[in-house]
């Protein structure tokens, strides 16, 4: 029976090659975590010590408690304020909707990180506002660096996620569902209550357990708000722990790795099961006319006020501030703005050769090294595309493991990997190795994106060609490929996007030749440049409106 | 020699037993149907002669070629078996002009690219769409697009094309003079088409065999006149036809003839039951231009005389229904009927009792 299922063992290969590559750095993460030292020491051994050290330390534990108790914080508040914004923009006639749809999604595309540098250089301690304050108000109220702080704003920027899956499920709601419930006669808010939002409540409940799976991957806002008060959580304690014991101590970075990894499996797992459910919900009914919306009445310019100040309080205040400050020679107390506006940072800017070779490193990676990307996904969504294999059902598990692995934790992986494999050693030192680790970190958002565009090609276009005379392999190139080529243009836009944001995943791989913005600005922060630093994040988030700019003029979705 | 020969075909899938052994023969020149009602089976087993479903046991063979043999294990892929298919959505690449679209099929089989472009122009030309060619399948009507459909199906001259439901999406005036035109050219080029339809009008018109197939199995297979004519099965009788259905119990059976009791009434029918179902309830069947409406006479042997319920004008011709103690009857009639009892005649030879 092997001819009619022809191509099978190129789809074989290509699978077995996904899984080597999702595999070989979680086996050898596995691995360290049982040794006693790093794994290319000759004394290393196998041992359950690095487990017994790290339970015993109490800033593990410490990290812990935290992690959790922002991920807590962070879904409580993303998740109604996700909703609220959802509901109001797709069912009632609040005005601006238009105007702030876009805007809604930006801070997903913006790095946390600089929203974080923003925030500090807005109301950190010496921010300009909360400098403007204590010169005419007194004392500030706030103090950046607190854990509720921390969990406010992650909260705060992470609504447009809930927003996303939330406002979705709204637009796909039939509206005569609610309009029958009208005719029963039930008032607005009593539909709401009794049918729209039941309808939603998969879609609420897969945002919630995404929402708190991101609050134990976050990095870049604990480590810039948390760590001036050695508030630790786990990525940034595992960050903390390179050089805990003077020498590199993998074995302890290897076991908080694995502590993370099982505490985000299952959260995938459970997303994965309930995105099922609502899509479920969602692919009951094609599109729906939406027919009326609720009326807001006297509260219309509250509600537009609400999500406005929203806006402002999560993007354009940090915004701002950053580029001011790159503006700025030096800020503080008792400074005047304008005899210290100046453009030196800039020049300074690409003066630095690491910054220039960051800046160079950053755009070619998001260009061409996404769409070498979109290539590898092209591949592997082909590899499974209608086949009904159990070769196709052990991928879909494999490319789900890369998301339990936060970006900080991939590129340490990757970064063993290239360490421990021999042939790849000389690699571990060029921009190769940080594709590597995005690549994987991304496999399976970019993948959900090839393979939507897959889905959308009725089977029978390719079937034509196959009774035709052309075998798999050719049905797929003059066919299928020819038909997705907009779905893989908009995949390439949004990974784009994504690896110019990207500054975790290459925190460890970073080295002369690998410098990337966000990598680069991690460690700087830490040095304390903060001219550059900020000057760095206003070209990053250039960068980002731009590759925005591009996707939304050629009508790409910015959602998978 | 059979063109195509599908012996004891048996397909699987996902546990349920989709085709239970099916087969079937077709010559050149022949249109064979596949009737049935929706998961009967029938798309299956066209997917399957086209390697697009794989069945676990059987044979097809194309040409006098197996291309499928479930015991030796002999299975060509679905480019290697060389058929016309027309999809019942067309299929049409979007991204292909028509001529590219037809012209496919020749490049896979290295055609010199002036041979293509001139068979694509004759193809296209038989088919009525000789200025088409650039345009694009979005740019074309339902119908243009589904002569698309057949262009590109028998450009490289297969022997046998499959058709899928390939009058269903087109609107029922059109459909009506793609079945004359589909029917035409199959006999001017001497095809062997295996058809898949639901509509057993269709199949009746342009079929000179029809395989009813029921639940993977072929119920009854045979010419059309034998299918509307005498059904072998209840099944067989109530899908093909409008038909009077009338429930009562089987009294006795000599020389293929049967009566059955229906309240006061006793009618004589064609026999379609054995005879041990003599005493049991049974079934009388009629087709609604098989009742008379016998005013005037004065009853006898299978006349009833039952109350006018309502009446339709159908066009051609009425419908009238009628209604009496455990009996419905709709029968058809070319006039009006004032109100009131009318007496039907419903002939011996035209009820098949089941």
């Amino acid at each position: 029976m092997s001819s009619a299922v022809a191509g099978t063992s190129t789809r074989r290969v290509v699978i077995a090659i996904t899984a080597l590559f999702v595999l070989a750095p979680i086996l050898l993460i596995t691995y360290q975590s049982f040794l006693t030292a790093p794994f290319f020491d000759p004394k290393a051994q196998l041992s359950l010590w690095a487990y017994e050290f790290v339970f015993n330390e109490p800033d593990f534990w410490r990290a812990l408690g935290t992690t959790a108790m922002l991920a807590v914080g962070m879904t409580a508040i993303s998740v109604p304020l996700g909703a609220l914004l959802a509901f109001l923009m797709t069912r009632t006639d609040m005005p601006g909707r238009s105007v702030l749809e876009p805007l809604l999604l930006v801070p997903i595309f913006l790095s946390p990180l600089v929203l974080a540098f923003g925030y500090v250089v807005t109301i950190g301690p010496v921010g300009f506002i909360t400098v403007w304050w204590k010169q005419y108000l007194g004392t500030p109220f706030w103090d950046i660096y607190s854990f509720s702080s921390l969990v406010l704003i992650a909260g705060l920027t992470h609504a447009p996620h809930v927003y996303l899956y939330a406002a979705s499920a709204l637009r796909s709601l039939p509206g005569d569902l609610e309009e029958a419930a009208r005719v029963t006669g039930a008032k607005p808010g009593r539909v709401a209550m009794d049918v729209s939002l039941p309808m939603i409540t998969p879609a609420l409940l897969f945002s919630g357990v995404l929402i708190f799976f991101l609050g134990f991957e976050v990095f870049g806002l604990p480590l810039i708000l948390g760590d001036p008060q050695g508030l630790l959580v786990l990525s940034t304690y595992l960050y903390k722990l390179t050089n805990k014991l003077g020498v590199p101590s993998y074995q302890l970075m290897a076991v908080v790795v694995m502590v993370i990894i099982a505490v985000a499996l299952p959260l995938v797992y459970m997303q994965r099961m309930l995105l099922r459910t609502a899509q479920r919900f969602i692919a009951v009914r094609g599109k729906a006319v939406r027919t009326n919306l609720v009326a807001l009445r006297a509260w219309r310019w509250p509600a537009f006020l609400l999500i406005a100040g929203w806006f402002a309080g999560t993007v354009m205040l940090p915004m701002m501030g950053l580029v001011l400050r790159s503006f700025v020679s030096s800020w503080g107390l008792g400074i005047n703005l304008l005899e210290v506006l100046t453009l030196d940072n800039y020049v300074e800017l690409f003066e630095d050769s690491e910054v220039v070779s960051a800046i160079i490193n950053s755009v070619a990676i998001a260009t061409i090294g996404g769409a070498l990307t979109i290539a590898c996904y092209t591949i592997i969504g082909l590899a499974q595309h209608r086949w009904n294999s159990a070769w196709v059902r052990f991928a879909d598990y494999i490319v789900m493991l890369p998301r339990a692995m936060p970006g900080i934790v991939a590129g340490l992986a990757i970064f063993w990997v290239f360490l421990f494999t021999k042939p790849l050693a000389p690699l571990r030192t060029t921009l190769f190795a940080v594709w590597v680790a995005y690549t994987l970190v991304w496999l399976a958002y970019g993948l959900r994106l090839v393979q939507s565009a897959l889905m959308q090609v009725a089977p029978e276009l390719e079937e034509a060609a196959r009774v035709t005379g052309a075998g798999v392999g050719r049905a797929m190139r003059d066919v299928t490929i020819p038909l997705i080529k907009h779905g893989m243009l908009a995949a390439w836009l949004l990974i784009m996007l994504i690896f110019v944001r990207e500054y975790s995943t290459a925190v460890y791989l970073l080295g002369p030749g690998t410098e990337v913005i966000g990598s680069l600005v991690v460690s700087r922060w830490a040095g304390g440049a903060v001219d550059i630093v900020t000057c760095l994040s206003c070209i990053n988030v250039a960068l980002i409106s731009l590759g925005l700019l591009v996707a939304l003029r050629l009508g790409v979705k910015l959602h998978g | 020699m059979a063109d195509l020969a599908v012996d004891d075909l048996r397909i699987r899938l996902g546990g349920n037993e989709i085709l239970k052994g099916v087969s079937l023969t077709l010559r050149r020149g022949e249109v064979a149907a596949l009737l049935g009602p929706s998961g009967s089976g029938k798309t299956t087993l066209l997917r399957a002669v086209a390697g697009l479903e794989q069945p676990y046991a059987g044979t097809i063979t194309v040409g006098g070629a197996t291309v499928f043999d479930g015991a030796a294990g002999i299975n060509q892929p679905t480019e290697a078996r060389g058929l016309g298919f027309v999809f019942q959505s067309y299929a049409l690449w979007p991204h292909r002009t028509v001529a590219e679209n037809v012209a496919y099929s020749l490049k896979l089989r290295g055609v010199a690219a002036d041979v293509q472009r001139d068979t694509v122009q004759k193809t296209l030309d038989s088919l009525g769409l000789g200025k088409l060619g650039h345009r694009f399948p979005h740019e074309l009507s339902g119908g243009q697009q589904q002569r698309v459909a057949i262009a590109r199906a028998l450009v490289y001259g297969p022997t046998v094309v499959l058709l899928d439901e390939p009058l269903s999406n087109l609107d029922a005036k059109l459909r009506e003079e793609a079945r004359a035109f589909l029917k035409e050219l199959i006999e001017r080029e001497n095809l062997a088409a295996l058809m898949v339809t639901h509509d057993q009008a269709e199949a009746l018109a342009i079929a000179n065999r029809i395989l009813l197939l029921n639940g993977g199995v072929v119920e009854q297979a045979g010419t059309p006149q034998e299918m509307y004519n005498a059904p072998e099965t209840l099944f067989v009788a109530e899908f093909m036809g409008s038909n009077n259905h009338i429930e009562g119990k089987i009294m006795g059976m000599s020389d293929g003839r049967a009566s059955i009791r229906i309240g006061e009434h006793l009618l004589d029918g064609q026999a379609r039951c054995a005879s041990d179902k003599i005493g049991q309830d049974g079934s009388a069947v009629i087709r609604l231009e098989g009742v008379h409406v016998a005013d005037g006479s004065k009853g006898g042997q299978n006349h009833v005389k039952l109350d006018l319920v309502t009446s339709m004008f159908l066009g051609h011709t009425w419908e009238h229904l009628f209604r009496g103690p455990g009996m419905t009857i709709r029968a058809h009639h070319d006039g009006p009927l004032s109100s009131g009892a009318h007496w039907l005649h419903l002939p011996a030879d035209r009820v098949w009792i089941f």
